[in-house]
């Protein structure tokens, strides 16, 4: 008798011509890489205070790969966050930074170089009596790989801290299309009749309204924050589900293992859902990613006009626009870091919809 | 009467990203000017492949061809294979012409009729805009289709299955080759447009003195059309020759199980000889024969004709088991404007018959009459417009919903398309244990899957099959699941919509088997459903004749069909073509 | 074609631009903060009350949504009815003592910045974007189509995943990033070749003469960039059809009559894309005119998107509400143009044989 294992199911051929595709599983590896950065969060970043922010504007607008040595001082005002709450939203520093360019110990005094533009190399001396005001009696230093922003605050984390905000809109926003979409689109091809008719109005009305000026009324309307970017980008990309979703079911019902189904004295709901809707997840989840990488854009564009996440929380989009003007300097790539950074997980979702469409193409 | 094509030594084969293919393996054949020969086969044999690369139709980046095509005329022989693109291209359409099996979609459809055969004029014979119309409109007279003028305007959509073919055949001759193709051209056709198209072929080849390689799965066409034949199997030539000859002795034992394998309409044999009664294969692909023999004199094979009038008449003094009357179902195809025009089509017009238990009523006729919508009018997948259903003294009509699931226990339906019938993400064992569950037919789920492995092999698989895809099996074994699944709910009533009309001539044998095995066994009751008379004859105690929502005819089926009381019957009789010799 | 089909067309798409009015303006002041906050962003923080319930009297922010939907509708429609005092500029048609039955233009309000009439500003700005997403979409069909073509001629060769690779940059771009880019690299840095400006708008006015010029220089960036992303899609798209069309049945035939590929290409292959090309191109408007917002934005382009910008930046209800509409009915009526297309192109639909 042969065991389960050894036939081979349809997903499975599916997933074995997905994984000769090189683009494709190129992209699902870049996927995943930014989905572990995002779980990880504030763990892994040099700088793990919230949103990353934190300032230090002698140092604004570091050349990527500067060395910098700091001392620190210890703040006053301490607070400790679990370890939970460090990893999701970040711990607030218990200590000043200081750039310096060198320090002496004399005494009880420690004499710092400290940086006051450290682009235009002007420092200041400064005495500490570090015992008093706390302050640490050696350097570390630290390489800044991306550099800092105008701010002063370390791209690299930003980045990091930006790619949590970009997976999870994309993620939520194309996990309520997809529920949405396929909710409404298997109960319109279906049952058709007045429930078709009704859902293609509303999809017709939706889809009239081009996606970013939809978005754009529904996030004017409820404010500025992340909450109605879901909404919007949500109940805008349902219709492009929906409407596959109909489609298909459109072509399956006609299909003699639906009519054999209903001659064997199945009821409706286990038709539905037991043979018709598993032969549409195919579709699906070509669509799923499409979809994501549709939010992404659209989430970097909401961002970058001011709506979607506030300063400081960063995102991709609006880190672009903090530094829009700085494109005509030598610091360019504070502005095309994060727009190359959303290309290209675009395109790793892009070459996984692809990579799935070709891998279950019947032919 | 020369030579003409020289096929020498040809192979072909194609490669995938995994593998190498090879769909034609080193034949060789030749046909002389004026003479037709044709290529028989089943799918799979690799006869269609030959064709496309006389024509070099193949994608050259993923086929390969090898050997010698000689093409003589005018004194010049020329290797086909040998030439450029180039060169091919001034053979076709003007020397070798094609005619391809499916006329739906060989047109253009964004470009008129008239135009796409004009084009062929004016590409090889030069001809200007203006003579190239009238001369195709000439060739749409020839080809006999009605308002040439008025066809030569239109747009494929518009036209009927049979008039694209005939506008092929009229693109194909347009210049006058000396050789045409014809690739089962009229398998996707009505039996009687089938007919007319095979009398215009022929005159044709007559008149323009044009050689025909003519590719079919049906014997009886080989039989009235051609000269010469080759029986193709697996890619080779297993036997070839004149066809008087090889029709009346074949030698190889394919060639014997073919001739026998298609119902003989002058006897019923018990059991349909199937191709693996006449040849064994062996693992390296090589064939032998069995040593069987069926002759039409041996009488333990043929069905004895008193002991059928005996059996029918015993079944017909009982009750019946399903009673239709009356039926109406009409569909409206929404016509332009607002929806208020709509031309109505009465799919099934006022009928009514019944059938007794036990009994195997045949339901004949062309596409389009109504016999499948009939079906599911009978089993309730769709509601007429009027009329009565009784089963084993139930109103069908009147039972609620749960009632009528109880009621699909008894009564189940076999479709045609073996690839559409199973949900391709089940397995095969699930998919016929699944009914037995929601039905609770048996207390336990693994007494479910006693029952269905049982099953499978009661229809000729093996246990092992039960965790399978559907993918993984052939078309006739797909057939064979989906009959396990009817069984399943153990019903007594079976609708057998076509349900062997997708399938090989040989493998149509074996299911047809089948099914004759389950109705002794079980004593079922059928509904037959076929366009094909033949079949229908030999499988059917009774035969329904149906012509445009009617039922033209019913009766005794070896009476219909010799002493056929309605036109349409006759008409559809004639339009058989009959296998001379056996 | 027939008036029917025309009709029936055009009352379904007229029912949509009046479901999609009603639905935006729905969406719309059910959000709005109709508790002043919206006020206080218009007029500054230091308003008194009475100035505040004055300002919400008359622009209806003290009502019900539903109600301020009908107002807005009232405004938009070309049949309206107001009570005696308002003046608007329209045929009197029918007076009572109280309302006032008239015909006009639709009205879509004041901006709440420069007190100008909304529809004055959007008309001003239409052409701009008109005339963009034009130059966009003819320079994307055109090199799109040709790209596809390449491709599909040479499939899996290295030109072909060139083709494919760039095209899937192209839709894998943010519209604002493009802008950024290209100004930056075309407009910037290679400035000295190119001589385009980053910069710049349809006309410019001469400082001495006061005269307006048009300026087909400003034009060539920001089309480019605008067409970008059409481009890649209708690449993608002609290449896939392409390759489709080439296995059909009818393409076999062609070929068994001799047909050189080329003739077959163009006369058979290339007509039977029109139609999926024709639903791409027509699909990706509403994403032009959204990616316009982006362009005119970044390049100074003077058109609908960079007003749209500009209002939601400072919070202009008026102007932003009345672009989206604008733009929505704009695109709404493309799509019925399109509808008709593709009768035209298309025998099957043309004549339901």
């Amino acid at each position: 008798m042969l065991k389960p294992r050894e036939a081979i199911s349809p997903g499975k051929i599916a997933w074995k011509r997905f994984r000769r595709d090189k683009w494709g599983m190129g992209g699902l590896i870049f996927i995943m890489l930014c989905l572990v950065i995002s779980l990880l969060g504030y763990s892994i970043t040099p700088d793990p205070t919230p949103n990353a922010d934190r300032q230090c504007l002698e140092i604004s607008l570091a050349k990527p790969f500067t060395r910098l040595e700091f001392i620190k001082q210890e703040k006053t005002s301490k607070t400790s966050t679990g370890f939970l709450k460090k990893i999701i939203s970040g711990a607030p520093s218990d200590f000043i930074y200081i750039p310096v360019k060198s320090i002496q110990l004399k005494g009880d005094s420690l004499i710092a170089e400290q940086y006051i533009n450290y682009r235009k190399g002007i420092v200041d001396e400064q005495s500490y009596l570090y015992q008093q005001e706390k302050i640490s009696t050696s350097s570390m230093s630290r390489t800044f790989i991306l550099g800092t922003d105008r701010f002063g605050r370390d791209v690299l984390s930003r980045m990091m801290i930006g790619t949590r905000i970009t997976m999870m809109v994309g993620f939520i926003a194309m996990g309520i299309s997809l529920l949405l979409g396929l909710l409404l689109g298997a109960l319109a091809g279906y049952f058709r009749g007045w429930v078709d008719t009704t859902i293609s109005w509303l999809m017709n009305v939706i889809w009239s309204i081009p996606t970013l000026l939809l978005v754009l009324t529904i996030t004017i309307s409820m404010g500025k924050g992340l909450l109605p970017v879901f909404v919007a980008v949500g109940l805008t990309m349902w219709v492009d589900v929906a409407r596959i979703v109909r489609g298909e079911i459109f072509s399956i019902r006609e299909k003699d293992f639906v009519t054999a189904g209903k001659a064997l004295g199945f009821r409706s709901p286990r038709i539905i859902f037991k043979h018709i809707v598993p032969n549409v997840m195919a579709s699906v989840l070509v669509i799923a990613s499409s979809n994501f990488a549709a939010a992404i854009l659209i989430e970097s564009g909401l961002s970058f006009l001011g709506l979607g996440a506030q300063p400081p929380t960063p995102t991709w989009g609006n880190m672009i626009e903090t530094h829009r003007n700085f494109i005509i300097t030598e610091h360019a790539h504070l502005a095309l870091i994060p727009g190359f950074a959303i290309m290209f997980l675009v395109l790793a979702f892009t070459m996984v919809s692809n990579g799935l469409k070709n891998a279950m193409d019947k032919r | 009467m020369g030579l003409l094509l020289d096929i020498q030594h040809l192979s072909t084969s194609f490669k995938n990203e995994e593998r190498e293919f090879v769909a034609v393996d080193d034949i060789s054949f030749s046909l002389n000017q004026g003479e037709t020969i044709a290529i028989v086969g089943e799918s799979g044999s690799g006869k269609s492949v030959t064709s496309l690369s006389i024509m070099r139709l193949l994608n050259e980046k993923s086929s390969r061809i090898s050997g010698n095509i000689l093409f003589s005329r005018n004194g010049h022989t020329t290797d086909l294979l040998k030439l450029p693109e180039r060169g091919i291209r001034r053979f076709r359409g003007k020397e070798i012409s094609m005619i391809f099996q499916e006329p739906m979609t060989s047109l253009n459809p964004v470009l008129k009729c008239g135009e796409q055969v004009s084009e062929s004029l004016r590409l090889h014979l030069g001809m200007s805009r203006q003579k190239a119309k009238e001369k195709t409109i000439a060739l749409f007279e020839k080809v006999k289709l009605p308002r040439p003028e008025h066809i030569y305007h239109s747009y494929p959509h518009q036209l009927s299955g049979g008039q694209k073919q005939r506008i092929m055949i009229a693109m194909a001759i347009s210049c006058n080759p000396s050789l045409l193709i014809a690739d089962e051209p009229t398998t996707a056709l009505d039996v009687t447009v089938q007919k007319n198209i095979l009398e215009l072929l022929k005159e044709i080849q007559e008149e323009y003195k044009m050689s025909m390689i003519f590719i079919t799965h049906d014997l009886g066409i080989v039989s009235e059309l051609a000269h010469q034949v080759a029986i193709m199997y697996k890619g080779k030539i297993v036997e070839a020759g004149k066809v008087k000859d090889i029709f009346s002795a074949p030698q190889h034992p394919y060639t014997k199980g073919l001739l026998a394998c298609k119902p003989n309409l002058e006897v019923r044999w018990k059991s349909l000889p199937t191709i693996h009664d006449f040849m064994k294969e062996d693992e390296k692909g090589g064939f032998s024969s069995t040593g069987r023999s069926f002759s039409i004199q041996d009488k333990s094979l043929i069905e004895d004709t008193t002991e059928r009038e005996k059996r029918l008449e015993d079944l017909y003094k009982k009750e019946p088991l399903l009673t239709i009357k009356n039926i109406h179902k009409t569909f409206s195809i929404r016509g332009r404007g607002w929806g208020l025009s709509s031309t109505k089509i009465h799919a099934v017009d006022d009928v009514s018959f019944s059938v007794y238990p036990g009994e195997t009523l045949g339901l004949v006729g062309e596409s389009g009459c109504g016999k499948s919508t009939l079906g599911k009018i009978i089993l309730r997948l769709l509601e007429p417009n009027s009329g009565e259903i009784e089963y084993g003294g139930r109103n069908l009509r009147n039972l609620g919903t749960k009632d009528m699931r109880l009621m699909r226990k008894k009564m189940q339906v076999i479709f045609q398309d073996p690839y559409s019938s199973l949900n391709p993400i089940k397995r095969i064992g699930e998919a016929i244990s699944e009914p037995m569950m929601v039905h609770k037919i048996y207390p336990s789920k693994n007494a479910c899957k006693n029952a269905t492995i049982e099953l499978l092999e009661k229809v000729g698989l093996k246990p092992e099959h039960y965790h399978c895809y559907p993918h993984e099996f052939s078309g006739g074994q797909r057939q064979r699941i989906v009959i396990a699944r009817a069984l399943s709910v153990q019903p007594e009533f079976i609708v057998c919509d076509e349900c062997v009309s997708a399938l090989d001539v040989s493998v149509q044998a074996q299911i047809i088997n089948l099914l004759q095995e389950l109705k002794k066994q079980h004593g079922f009751s059928y509904i037959f459903i076929s366009h094909d008379l033949g079949v229908v004859k030999y499988f059917s105690d009774r035969i329904a004749v149906m012509h445009q929502g009617k039922i033209v005819e019913i009766g005794e089926a070896d009476q219909v069909y010799h002493s056929p009381a309605s036109e349409y019957t006759r008409l559809l009789i004639d339009a058989i073509p009959k296998l001379v010799a056996v | 074609m027939n008036l029917s089909y025309i009709l029936k067309k055009s009352l379904y798409g007229l029912i949509i631009i009046l479901s999609v009015v009603f639905t935006l303006s729905f969406i719309f002041f059910s959000f709005i903060n109709t508790d002043g906050k919206a006020v206080y962003e218009m007029t500054g923080q230091n308003t008194d009350q009475k100035t505040v319930d004055e300002i919400k009297k008359a622009y209806h922010l003290d009502q019900p949504v539903w109600k301020q939907v009908l107002y807005y509708a009232n405004d938009l429609s070309v049949i309206s009815v107001y009570p005696q005092e308002i003046n608007r500029r329209g045929i009197k048609v029918f007076t009572t003592s109280q309302k006032t039955w008239m015909i006009k233009w639709p009205y879509l309000g004041k901006s709440f910045q420069t007190d100008r009439s909304v529809g004055q500003i959007i008309s001003n700005a239409m052409p701009g974007t008109i005339v963009l997403a034009v130059t966009a979409i003819i320079f994307a069909t055109f090199i799109g189509v040709l790209l596809g073509m390449v491709a599909a001629r040479h499939q899996n060769s290295f030109i072909d995943r060139s083709i494919i690779f760039l095209a899937s940059g192209g839709m894998a771009l943010p519209s604002f990033f493009a802008a950024i880019l290209i100004s930056w690299l075309l407009g910037y840095v290679l400035h000295h070749i190119t001589g385009l400006p980053t910069w710049g708008s349809l006309y410019y006015v001469d400082e001495y003469t006061g005269e307006k010029y048009l300026s087909i220089r400003n034009l060539i960036l920001p089309a480019f960039t605008l067409g970008i992303r059409p481009l890649s899609v209708i690449a993608q798209l002609t290449r896939n059809n392409v390759l489709e069309i080439q296995q059909m049945d009818f393409i076999r035939t062609a070929k068994a009559k001799g047909l050189p590929p080329g003739k077959i290409l163009f006369r058979h292959t290339l007509i039977n894309i029109a139609n999926p090309l024709i639903t791409a191109i027509s699909g990706w408007l509403g994403g032009m005119l959204a990616g316009a917002v982006f362009v005119e934005y970044i390049f100074g382009w003077q058109g609908i998107g960079k007003i749209l910008v500009e209002g939601l930046q400072k919070l202009d209800y008026p102007v932003v509400m009345g672009s989206v509409i604008t733009i929505t009915c704009l695109f709404v009526l493309l799509n019925i143009i399109v509808d008709f297309l593709y009768a035209v192109v298309d025998p099957r639909v043309r004549l339901k044989g």
